[in-house]
């Protein structure tokens, strides 16, 4: 819901191209996230590339970081404005919207390129 | 051509991404930084996250023929006052503790001289201060 005030934030948008096993790097983008938050900009996040794997249910054990899909499902509480959904990557990996834990709208190559336009920060 | 792009700013951030020993993306980000110095650009501050916090430790031992980020960022820093950051989440998690965070861990401190520890603010502070942001992710 945008108010007066919130048109006047700088636009932010996060992107997470780092697969869920990438180790701590996921994780370490997440705060990143916060962060920017805490600092008032209108935050965006996007995922894109390998990166649109974080949004599946994790599978198996093997991973001994703690999973962070209960954070990622909160990003929209948190204040997060949009979460994004590269729709080529979800295509090669042959993963449906329905399947993802975290409630994103996929955006065409050519959705994102406008996304990244409208932005005045990408961290 | 991302120096020339670069160079439309008067104010740069940079975040560093890639280990040190990622020699390409290491080097790319010194020699970039260096060189928009020397055109006359201001760096707000050179923030080093993820794996590239490695960076700064004192304790890496690098052979003497190899390019030694750390050396480097060192004397350029001493040259023209640049401020290095690592994240001190992602340093902590990486063993690398300044002499406050060395003393809580009860170890000895691991920061190289010319590096300073601080939080993610210190990025978004340098970041809405800048005109552009420069990633290296190596």
């Amino acid at each position: 819901m945008a108010s007066p005030a919130s048109s006047t934030r700088r636009r932010a948008l996060v992107l997470m191209r780092d697969p869920p096993h990438a180790g701590i790097r996921p994780r370490e983008r997440l705060d990143l996230i916060l962060m920017a938050l805490a600092f008032e900009l209108e935050v965006s996040v996007a995922f894109v590339g390998a990166g649109v794997l974080q949004l599946l249910p994790r599978s198996g054990p093997g991973d001994p970081l703690p999973d962070s899909g209960a954070a990622l499902g909160s990003l929209e509480l948190y204040g997060v404005s949009g979460i994004y959904a590269d729709a080529e990557a979800l295509c090669a990996y042959g993963i449906e919207v329905d399947a993802l834990r975290v409630p994103a709208t996929a955006l065409e190559t050519e959705e994102l390129a406008a996304l990244l336009h409208r932005q005045d920060l990408l961290l | 051509m991302l120096l020339e792009y670069a160079m439309r700013a008067s104010k740069l951030a940079i975040m560093v991404c890639c280990a040190p020993e990622a020699r390409a993306g290491a080097r790319s980000a010194l020699e970039f930084t260096a060189a928009a110095l020397a055109r006359g650009c201001a760096v707000t501050r050179v923030f080093f996250y993820h794996d590239a916090v490695a960076t700064g430790l004192a304790t890496a031992v690098v052979p003497a023929d190899e390019f030694d980020p750390r050396e480097r960022w060192r004397e350029l820093a001493a040259a023209t006052g640049l401020d290095l950051v690592l994240c001190v989440g992602a340093a902590q998690r990486r063993g690398i503790l300044d002499s406050a965070l060395a003393a809580d861990a009860e170890h000895p401190s691991t920061l190289a001289p010319g590096f300073r520890i601080a939080g993610l603010g210190a990025w978004l502070d340098a970041v809405l201060e800048a005109d552009r942001v420069i990633r290296f992710e190596g």
